[in-house]
């Protein structure tokens, strides 16, 4: 009996065009793991900047392995990923937040009919935050329910 | 102060795990697949942190070849992967460490699992 695990096929992609996709996306999860922490906590820590600095770096190296027909096809601000020898804590802060779950979104896809990627992390979908609406002045409810000796009829003897 | 072997087929992950272990205080043995590992258990490591997911895929058989070493039943495992493994305890691990992780995660591991079996030892 054939096994209930199924890979979609993807077409076109060459054989280099999927070895660095996949090498950019296993970097790329590290990075939007971290990414995923506040941002205080990470840049505070030595050893997670250090992360960061070389998961970027090796997202970088691993980018520019794809053909330049692919990358065109593919929409990731590539410039916000260009080496930077200057680049501070907060800069990689910037490509773990608004870059890398870019890279993740468009390229984990074109890789999905591979076994490797059914282990990637799949970014969450940005959820808009809900719209308060504004208190009226002056016209606030008793909070009672659910308290002891309050309108609550549990607690009416 | 521990001696901590790791196996991991990938180069920046073993650099990783050695610059979060040698700050913590910790020696580190290196090795890049579960055949150097085997090797290296002779230099008696506190604490053996796997690959279990290696291209090879040997950090499995690297595990069932531990634990048949004399002695060597109870060193504690922890096992890492970036894929979803079975039961922890029939690989015969002690504790998984899921990637991607944070040096904390590690070390609080790492920590816990030293603690303990400094604990059963005295």
């Amino acid at each position: 009996m054939a096994s209930g695990v199924t890979f979609r096929l993807v077409p076109g992609l060459s054989a280099r065009d999927r070895a660095a996709t996949l090498a950019v996306l296993e970097n790329a999860q590290w990075v939007y793991a971290l990414g995923r922490y506040p941002k205080k906590q990470v840049l505070a820590d030595e050893i997670d900047v250090k992360m960061l600095r070389d998961r970027i770096g090796a997202m970088r190296k691993a980018a520019q392995e794809l053909s330049p027909a692919q990358r065109k096809k593919i929409d990731v601000p590539w410039a916000r990923l260009e080496d930077d020898p200057d680049e501070t804590p907060d800069m990689l802060w910037t490509v773990a937040k608004k870059v890398t779950p870019r890279v993740l979104a468009e390229m984990r896809p074109l890789v999905s009919d591979t076994p490797e990627a059914a282990f990637l992390i799949t970014p969450e979908p940005k959820t808009t935050a809900a719209k308060k609406t504004p208190r009226r002045p002056g016209k606030t409810k008793a909070k009672t329910r659910g308290k002891i000796g309050g309108k609550n009829p549990r607690h009416r003897r | 102060m521990a001696r901590i072997l790791v196996i991991d087929d990938d180069r920046m992950m073993r650099e990783l795990y050695q610059e979060i272990l040698t700050r913590r205080g910790h020696a580190v043995i290196l090795a890049e697949n579960g055949t150097e590992g085997l090797a290296k258990v002779e230099e008696n490591p506190d604490l053996i942190i796997v690959d279990l997911t290696m291209a090879d895929g040997d950090g499995y058989e690297f595990l069932k070849r531990l634990r048949a070493i004399p002695g060597r039943a109870t060193t504690p495992v922890i096992v890492s992967s970036g894929q979803l493994v079975g039961d922890v305890a029939i690989a015969g691990a002690d504790r998984f460490l899921a990637k991607p992780f944070r040096g904390s995660e590690l070390i609080a591991l790492v920590d816990e699992l030293l603690s303990s079996s400094r604990g059963t030892a005295s």
